[in-house]
C-alpha cells in the first residue's frame, strides 16, 4: 500500500485511478480520491440514498454540460452506494441503447445494466450471482445455526421453504411469478451443482432469452425480459434485493443526451414517455428500494423542441419553479444542474492529483504552489477556455507533464511547459485580430 | 436594320478553312495598326519582336510575410515547366497595345479562348476602340464576353511590362465591377485571377471597387481569405459564417439606408459571437496555382505557397447559419420596434447564451435588456466565481474531505474516505518526518487489533492461493455455503483490512490479485 503522512491508500486502486484519468477516462474504482467540491450535490444526492435505503424511492436528474463532471459524479455516487451496501448498476445509452424501443434497444439497456451489477466485494461488474449466492448461503447458514447439517434430508425442504418465503412475496409484482420460479431453479442448479441450469437462470436474469420459446424450453417460463417489459424487472430486482438485506437498488443511467439525438420525434417522445413512467413510480412510491439517477446535458434537459422539456408532461414536473432563480440553488428537486468547476475548484484538483501521482510512484511532488497555479493559468487562458475547458483535458495534460518530469529527472516543470508557459499550447493566440505566429521572424526584414 | 455579318466574321479561324475569297486576299494574313506608333508586322519581312526569354524555371522569386492580416507569407516561384502554345500572344500584345480606334462598328466575336490573332480586322479595330473607352473609365455596353476576356488576358500577361500593377489591379476590378451583371462567368474568373493578380504583384485587395459584391465573391473564391485578409479574424469569420446562410435579410422592405448599417452590424457581429466556442487558431499553408483556366503564359505564370489564418473549417451548415441570422435579425427588429418576422427559430443553446449575451452589451435598451440580462444571470451552468488563489483552493479541498468524512458509514466501515492525505511543499514535509516515524508505530498496533479472518474463510483462501478450484468449491459446498458467497466474504475481510479486494473471479475461477499475494501469503503464515 502506498503511504504518505501514515496515511494509507491501496496501491491498486490509485494504480487504476491514475491511469483512467490519465487516459481522460472517469475512474471505475478510486474516485472519491479526486472529488473536489460538489459538497452540496453529494450531499443531495447521498440524502436520496437514505431516503430509499428507508423503503422510498428517488429519481433524479444530474444535468451538466460537456466536461462538467456529470459521468463523474455518477461514479462517485456509484461508490458511495456500494460502500453503503446498496447493489449498483450502471449503463451509458447510445444509439444501440435506449429506453424503449421496438429493435432490442430497450433490451440491451438491461442487459449492460444486469453486466454492470456491482456490490462493494464485487465493485467491477458481474456481481449478479454472487448476490444471488450469498443470500442463498446466508439463508443455509441460518439453517447450520439452528442445528440442520447440509447433509440432512430435511435441509433441502427447509431451504426451499425460505426460499419460496422471499419468492412468494415477490409475486405480488409485476413478472413476479416467473422471477421466483427462475430464483427457485437457480437454488435447486446450485444445490445439484448443474451449472447448465445456473447459467439458463442467469441468461434469464440478465435479460439474454430473445424468445419465450427458448425460454420455456430451458426453464418453463412463459415470459422473458425484453424491449416492452424490463424496467418491470428493474422495479422487480430492487424489491428482491431490499428484501435478501441490501439497502436498494441504484441504477445509473448516463449520456441521455442519446435520447435527445433521436432524430424520429415518436420514437423520442416514447422514451420520454419512458422516462415520465420512471419519476411517476418513483415520487409515487410505486418503485420502493430503487434509486434512478440520469445524467444528461442542459439541451437534454431544457430544448423546448427536443429535450425534455418538448413533453410537456416532463417539462412541467422538471422546470424550476418561478421562485428557483437567483442566487439560491434547489437541490431538492428532481433536477440537479452541475455548474462548471471554477477556477480554484481547478486548482484543488491539481493539488490533489499532485499528492496522488507522487504517492503511486513513491516520489515527492516537485511542482510548487506557484507552478500549479501558473498551469491552471495557462489552460484557461487558451482561445475559447472559458467555454470549452474541461477538468478531463487539464488533468491529462497535467498528469503527461508529471509522467514526463518523473521520466526525466533533470527537467524542471517550466522547461517541460515552456519558458513562458506557451509550451503546453501549441497554437497561436489571438487578441482581437493580431495574430502572432512564432518562428516566422526571419522574414520580417525582407 | 443591322448589318449582316460574314460567318467569318462571327466565328474567328473559320476563314482559314474557308475558300479564300475571289479577291485572292486573305485578310487575316495581315492585320493593318493604325496609329500610335506601332509598327506593322507581316509574316514577309521577318521581323520578330524580341521576348525576354530568361525566367528561370521553378525558382523561387520571392518570399514575403506580413504581420498583420490573415496572410502571414508567400512564397512565388516562377513556373516549372516551360511551354509555348499561346505562342505569340505577347508578342501580338505589345504591338497591339497601343493600338486604338475612335469610333468603330460592333462586331460580334468568339472565342473559348480568346486570342489576338483570332481577331480579323473589324474585330481588331472594334477591340481597340473599346478597351480605348474602357481604359477611360468608359464600359460600352455593346461588347461580348470574349472581348472581355482577352482584355483580361492582356492585363494578366503584360504586366508589368507594358501596364503597371497598380493600373492593371484597378483595371481588372472595374471591368469585373462594370460587366459581372452581363457576363456571369466573370465572377467565376475574377474572383481567382483577381485574387491570383494581388498576390503575385503585392498589392492589396481593390475593397472600394468590390465591397459591393463581395458577399458573392466569397461565395465563390477558394481562398475568402485573401478578400478578408485585413478584416478582424472574429468578423471575418462571422462574414464566412453569415455567408452561409440561404437567407438574406436585406431581401426585408424594412431595412433602409437609415438602417441598414445597424442591421449589418449587431447581426454579423452577433453571429461571430457564436463562433467564439468553436474557434481554433488554424493556421495553414496552401499551394496555389496562379491564373488556372486563364490564357498565361509560362513567365507569367506563378506557384505560390501561402500561408494563412484558414477561416473557412467551421463546422457549421446552412441551416444553423441561416438560423442564426434569423435568430439575430429578430433581435435587432425588436430593439428598432419593428415586428419580428420569424418564429420559434431554432438555435442551440449555446449560441443562444451567445448572442444574448452580445446583445445585452451591444444593443438592447430597457426593459428588453434587463429582461435578457435577468435569463442571462440565471445561467446556471457557470461557476460561481473566478481568478486562482492558493488558499480558496486549500479551503476547497479541506472542504471536499471533510464531506467525505461526513458520508462515510457505520463509524469508521469506510477507512479509505479518511485515507485522502494533504498536499504539503517540500519544506513541511521534512520538519514532519520525525513524526511519521512515531505515526506508523501507532498504525502498528492498531492493525493488530483488526479483525482475523475466520478459519472457513482462511482454509478456502488457502485453497485459492495454491489454485485447488475444485477443492474450494466442494468445501463451499461441505460448508452449506456456495462458492461466490464465501469468496465474496474473503473479500469482504479484505476490504475492511486493506480496503480492497483480493479475489478476481474469470470463468467461475477465482485467484489472487497479483499486488496481494504477499499479503496473502502473511494471512496465510506462508514462509517461502
Amino acid at each position: 500500500m502506498a503511504e504518505h503522512n501514515g496515511l494509507k491508500v491501496p496501491r491498486r486502486v490509485l494504480g487504476l485511478l491514475l491511469s483512467s484519468i490519465g487516459a481522460g477516462v472517469v475512474p471505475r474504482v478510486g474516485a472519491s480520491y479526486i472529488a473536489i467540491g460538489r459538497n452540496e450535490e453529494i450531499t443531495a444526492l447521498v440524502k436520496d440514498l437514505d431516503f430509499v435505503a428507508d423503503g422510498g424511492s428517488a429519481m433524479r436528474f444530474v444535468i451538466g454540460k460537456y466536461g462538467s463532471g456529470k459521468s463523474f459524479l455518477i461514479t462517485l455516487m456509484r461508490g458511495y452506494a456500494m460502500d453503503r451496501n446498496f447493489v449498483t448498476a450502471d449503463v451509458d445509452l447510445s444509439p444501440e441503447r435506449k429506453l424503449c424501443a421496438s429493435n432490442g434497444s430497450g433490451s440491451a439497456t438491461y442487459r449492460e445494466l444486469m453486466r454492470n451489477v456491482c456490490i462493494k466485494t464485487s465493485p467491477e461488474g458481474g456481481a449478479l450471482s454472487t448476490v444471488i449466492s450469498k443470500w442463498l448461503s446466508s439463508l443455509s447458514m441460518e439453517l447450520v445455526k439452528q442445528g440442520m447439517s447440509p447433509e440432512d434430508e430435511s435441509f433441502d425442504t427447509a431451504m426451499r421453504s425460505r426460499v419460496f418465503d422471499v419468492c412468494s412475496e415477490l409475486e405480488g409484482n409485476v413478472g413476479g411469478f416467473d422471477f421466483a420460479r427462475v430464483l427457485t431453479l437457480y437454488y435447486t442448479a446450485s444445490k445439484n451443482r448443474d451449472d447448465e441450469l445456473k447459467s439458463s437462470c442467469m441468461r434469464w436474469f440478465c435479460g439474454e432469452y430473445s424468445t419465450k420459446t427458448e425460454a420455456k424450453a430451458a426453464l418453463k417460463v412463459s415470459e422473458i425480459i425484453n424491449d416492452n417489459n424490463w424496467y418491470e424487472y428493474i422495479k422487480l430486482w430492487a424489491v428482491f434485493f431490499k428484501k435478501i438485506g441490501y439497502r436498494g437498488f441504484a441504477v445509473f443511467i448516463d449520456e441521455c443526451v442519446n435520447l435527445y439525438k433521436i432524430s424520429n420525434r415518436i420514437s423520442r417522445e416514447k422514451n420520454y414517455e419512458k422516462l415520465l413512467s420512471m419519476f411517476n413510480d418513483s415520487l409515487g412510491g410505486r418503485s420502493p428500494g430503487l434509486a434512478l439517477f440520469l445524467g444528461g446535458t442542459p439541451q437534454f434537459l431544457e430544448d423546448t423542441r427536443r429535450g425534455l422539456y418538448s413533453y410537456e408532461a416532463l417539462r412541467s414536473r422538471l422546470a424550476d419553479g418561478r421562485y428557483a432563480v437567483g442566487e439560491y440553488k434547489n437541490l431538492m428537486g428532481p433536477v440537479i444542474r452541475l455548474r462548471r468547476m471554477s477556477d480554484n475548484e481547478l486548482l484543488a484538483l491539481i493539488n490533489r492529483v499532485s499528492i496522488l501521482h507522487g504517492q503511486y510512484y513513491g516520489e515527492e511532488c516537485k511542482v510548487t504552489a506557484d507552478e500549479r497555479t501558473l498551469f491552471c493559468k495557462i489552460c484557461l487562458e487558451r482561445a475559447g477556455a472559458d467555454t470549452m475547458i474541461t477538468p478531463r483535458e487539464m488533468i491529462r495534460e497535467y498528469i503527461t507533464v508529471l509522467d514526463i518530469m518523473l521520466q526525466n529527472p533533470g527537467a524542471s516543470f517550466m522547461s517541460i511547459i515552456g519558458g513562458d508557459g506557451k509550451g503546453i499550447d501549441l497554437k497561436s493566440k489571438q487578441d482581437d485580430g493580431e495574430i502572432e505566429i512564432e518562428g516566422f521572424d526571419e522574414f520580417d526584414d525582407l | 436594320m443591322a448589318k449582316k455579318h460574314d460567318l467569318d466574321d462571327i466565328i474567328s479561324g473559320l476563314g482559314d478553312i474557308l475558300p479564300p475569297p475571289l479577291n485572292g486576299k486573305n485578310e487575316k494574313s495581315r492585320v493593318n495598326v493604325k496609329k500610335g506608333g506601332v509598327r506593322q508586322v507581316s509574316p514577309s519581312n521577318g521581323e520578330k519582336v524580341e521576348r525576354l526569354d530568361t525566367m528561370p524555371l521553378g525558382e523561387v522569386l520571392e518570399r514575403r510575410s506580413y504581420k498583420d492580416g490573415l496572410i502571414k507569407e508567400i512564397e512565388i516561384k516562377s513556373w516549372g515547366t516551360k511551354f509555348d502554345f499561346y505562342g505569340d500572344f505577347e508578342e501580338k500584345g505589345e504591338l497591339y497595345f497601343y493600338h486604338f480606334e475612335p469610333k468603330a462598328e460592333y462586331i460580334p466575336f468568339f472565342s473559348f479562348t480568346p486570342q489576338y490573332g483570332q481577331l480579323n480586322q473589324r474585330q481588331l479595330d472594334y477591340y481597340a476602340f473599346w478597351r480605348h473607352n474602357v481604359r477611360k473609365g468608359k464600359y460600352i455596353k455593346k461588347i461580348d464576353f470574349s472581348y472581355v476576356l482577352l482584355f483580361i488576358y492582356e492585363i494578366i500577361n503584360l504586366t508589368p511590362k507594358l501596364i503597371s500593377p497598380k493600373d492593371g489591379c484597378r483595371m481588372l476590378a472595374e471591368i469585373w465591377k462594370n460587366y459581372r451583371s452581363m457576363f456571369m462567368p466573370i465572377d467565376k474568373y475574377l474572383c481567382e485571377w483577381m485574387c491570383d493578380y494581388c498576390l503575385v504583384h503585392n498589392l492589396p485587395c481593390p475593397h472600394d471597387i468590390i465591397d459591393p459584391f463581395l458577399q458573392e465573391i466569397l461565395k465563390r473564391t477558394s481562398l475568402p481569405e485573401f478578400y478578408l485578409n485585413h478584416t478582424p479574424l472574429s468578423r471575418a469569420e462571422g462574414i464566412m459564417f453569415q455567408n452561409k446562410s440561404v437567407y438574406d435579410y436585406n431581401s426585408s422592405k424594412y431595412v433602409n439606408d437609415e438602417n441598414r448599417e445597424v442591421f449589418d452590424k449587431h447581426i454579423s457581429s452577433a453571429v461571430s459571437s457564436c463562433l467564439d466556442f468553436q474557434r481554433e487558431n488554424n493556421i495553414i499553408s496552401v499551394v496555389r496555382d496562379s491564373y488556372v483556366g486563364a490564357l498565361c503564359l509560362y513567365t507569367q505564370k506563378r506557384r505560390m505557397n501561402i500561408t494563412h489564418v484558414c477561416i473557412t473549417d467551421q463546422i457549421f451548415d446552412e441551416q444553423t447559419a441561416t438560423n442564426a441570422v434569423k435568430y439575430a435579425e429578430n433581435m435587432v427588429r425588436m430593439e428598432l420596434g419593428i415586428k419580428g418576422r420569424h418564429k420559434d427559430v431554432e438555435v442551440s443553446h449555446d449560441m443562444k447564451q451567445k448572442m444574448d449575451s452580445y446583445f445585452v452589451s451591444n444593443l438592447l435598451t430597457g426593459d428588453k435588456a434587463e429582461q435578457l440580462k435577468t435569463e442571462l444571470a440565471d445561467d446556471k451552468y457557470q461557476p460561481t466565481s473566478t481568478g486562482f488563489s492558493a488558499e480558496e483552493a486549500e479551503h476547497i479541498e479541506e472542504e471536499s474531505r471533510a464531506v467525505l468524512s461526513i458520508l462515510e458509514v457505520d463509524g469508521g466501515e469506510n477507512e479509505e474516505l479518511k485515507s485522502i492525505p494533504v498536499l504539503e511543499e517540500p519544506k513541511q514535509r521534512e520538519e514532519k518526518s520525525g513524526e511519521d516515524k512515531k505515526n506508523s508505530e501507532q498504525d502498528n498496533t492498531e492493525s493488530e487489533q483488526k479483525p482475523t479472518l475466520d478459519d472457513v474463510s482462511q482454509e478456502a483462501l488457502l485453497m485459492i492461493y495454491e489454485g485447488r478450484t475444485d477443492d474450494f468449491m466442494k468445501y463451499a459446498s461441505s460448508k452449506g455455503t456456495l462458492p461466490e458467497a464465501l469468496a465474496d466474504e474473503i473479500n469482504y475481510f479484505a476490504f475492511l483490512n486493506i480496503e480492497d479486494i483480493i479475489l478476481e473471479e474469470r470463468d467461475g475461477v477465482y485467484t489472487v490479485l497479483d499486488e496481494y499475494m504477499e499479503v496473502v501469503k502473511q494471512w496465510l503464515n506462508i514462509t517461502d
